[in-house]
């Protein structure tokens, strides 16, 4: 093999950010100078978001013999002693095990696993690692208190768009976390018997610090029972358009050309328990998607904060 | 130091991610196929060649999953420019997506006409768009040099435009001209740039990274880089104009960097 495999494991280290301030500086100093490592680096450097994002992504080929299945958690093979690696200090790219005692009530979670996002499609629908930075959670300004009026699909559809922004959140360690998570506890409690699920999103945002796979546990409850207390239809609609919102910001072509998309975009524009200009919002969304070019995406995201403002009660 | 044994048991249980790994670099390089294929089978023989170096080198100052990564990722490039040589998918192109990728991959890479390329990708299931959507897609990528004559046969030769008039040739010998020297001063105003922020700038525009990624590569905080990239332009813009590059000529250089 070529020379440089010092070099990937120094590159490796500066991706884990394991690399101490000297020895990076050196780093980015011989990085800057070659234009063979930088290429190499940048491919390594998407690759690990879209690994991260998108574990379960389909090969458009899978090579011959070889089946793209979960990959096995870091760890000795029986009877071999493992090589000592550094832990990763971004927290998503080692897959590992979590054995849980009860959260609430007995319920039994399911381990950590990279599809830990898939296994739920349609609440965190784009492949993101975390908010985009200065997002705007808010796009109908003040969360209101648990006691002002608000129609039970209104607070289904904030409650989509919020687990979306708190799931983000605590991948990218935002410290919006736990605001995110406060918000989404005094949503839930408006619902009557939804007690139970606000305590979940309170405790997220009480440990909102911490790495995002100690909070996974909390956060896959929050996922099967907030659309199972709130209405199902109206979680998910609002987490997609959410989801959509953060594609928007992040100028995320592959969400916008997807048929899963363009078929949520047509069921939308069909739905005829949609108001109208919630309908025609779709409509001018499907008119920038479909236009064959580029969208212009400060329309989407104006159209999508929008649609967002609309069905999850303005005001 | 690892047994052979052990070392062998460890790429076992690495393979799913090695593969993987493999197969989002092919899809972010236009590979399909069996392009894809031999690429992979390519990596998992040099990762096994040596007794299993790559992974007997490892020193665990990374996860071994980043490592992989890299080497990976390192491995791909030498593939890549032994096979093709420097030729690599446009920013433009990738920021299509994968479909424009392969695109440009069989129209300007491999010399494939507009038709064929469409019916490869209809048939391999890339793509249902039309000829007419493709054609569009086509027209918004940058026009590449062609690809070095050890990898182009007879039959793309056919492809390519014959000489055009004394006239014609002179404009575009002027043209080139201009862009060499234009070129040529960019080149020298990113070398009076500080190292890390000529990373940044490489990163950002030259491989189509986005902000977050950049700052995860370079182990920096997110928020301030949207500023500093920024900053770091305007710096490149002085250097260009102290240059004598006129402000249109920087406007051309650098107004597509800034529309990102």
């Amino acid at each position: 093999m070529t020379e440089p495999m010092t070099n990937a494991e120094r590159l490796a280290a500066l991706l884990d950010g394991q690399l101490g301030a000297h020895r990076r500086e050196e780093l980015i100093a011989e990085l800057a100078a070659s234009d063979d490592d930088i290429e190499a680096y940048a491919d390594a450097v998407a690759i690990t978001a879209e690994l991260e994002a998108a574990p379960e992504v389909t090969p458009i080929d899978a090579s011959a013999g070889a089946v793209a299945t979960t990959p096995e958690p870091e760890g000795a093979a029986p009877g071999v002693t493992p090589i000592h690696a550094a832990p990763s200090r971004r927290r998503g790219l080692a897959p590992r095990w979590m054995a849980l005692a009860a959260v609430l009530a007995g319920i039994a979670l399911a381990p950590w696993l990279w599809t830990r996002f898939t296994a739920d499609p349609g609440l965190v629908a784009v492949e993101a690692a975390a908010l985009p930075a200065g997002w705007d959670a808010s796009p109908w300004g003040t969360t209101r208190g648990a006691g002002d009026p608000m129609t039970e699909e209104a607070r289904a559809v904030r409650l989509g768009a919020r687990l979306v922004d708190v799931e983000l959140a605590v991948r990218g360690r935002d410290p919006a976390a736990a605001q995110l998570a406060t918000e989404t506890a005094i949503l839930l409690e408006g619902i009557s018997g939804a007690a139970p699920a606000a305590g979940i999103y309170h405790e997220v945002a009480r440990r909102a610090g911490e790495p995002a796979e100690r909070l996974e546990p909390l956060l896959e409850v929050g996922r099967k029972t907030v659309p199972q207390t709130a209405g199902e239809e109206g979680v998910r609609l609002g987490a997609w358009i959410e989801s959509a919102r953060i594609a928007a910001a992040m100028r995320d072509r592959g969400f916008f050309a997807s048929r899963a998309t363009r078929s949520r975009l047509e069921r939308m524009a069909r739905d005829p328990s949609l108001p109208p200009a919630a309908r025609s919002a779709v409509t001018r969304i499907q008119a920038e998607v479909g236009s064959g070019g580029a969208p212009e995406w400060s329309i989407l995201e104006r159209e999508l904060s929008g649609l967002l403002r609309s069905l999850g009660g303005q005001g | 130091m690892p047994s052979r044994k052990e070392l062998e048991a460890l790429f076992l249980e690495h393979l799913p991610w090695i593969d993987r790994v493999c197969s989002l670099l092919c899809r972010r390089h236009g590979l399909a196929g069996a392009d894809c294929e031999d690429y992979t089978s390519w990596a998992r023989m040099k990762l096994v060649e040596d007794d299993y170096a790559a992974l007997r080198k490892f020193r665990g100052e990374s996860s071994l999953n980043t490592y992989l990564t890299v080497v990976v990722s390192m491995l791909f490039r030498e593939y890549r420019v032994s096979k093709w040589g420097r030729w690599r998918p446009s920013a433009a192109a990738r920021r299509e997506g994968p479909v424009a990728v392969r695109l440009e991959t069989l129209v300007r890479r491999d010399g494939y006409g507009l038709d064929q390329a469409a019916e490869v990708l209809r048939s391999s299931g890339d793509t249902d768009a039309s000829r007419g959507e493709l054609a569009r897609i086509l027209a918004r990528l940058p026009a590449r040099d062609p690809m070095r004559p050890s990898e182009v046969g007879a039959d793309e030769l056919e492809h390519t435009p014959a000489a055009a008039s004394a006239d014609d040739l002179a404009e575009r010998h002027d043209s080139e001209a201009q862009r060499k020297h234009l070129r040529d001063a960019l080149a020298r105003a990113l070398e009076r740039l500080a190292p890390e922020d000529r990373l940044i700038l490489r990163m950002r525009f030259w491989e189509d990274l986005s902000v977050a990624d950049v700052a995860r590569g370079l182990d920096l905080p997110q928020k301030p880089l949207y500023r500093r990239i920024e900053r770091i332009l305007n710096e490149l813009r002085g250097h260009l104009q102290a240059a004598g590059i006129t402000p249109d000529e920087v406007r051309s250089l650098l107004g597509n960097l800034e529309a990102e």
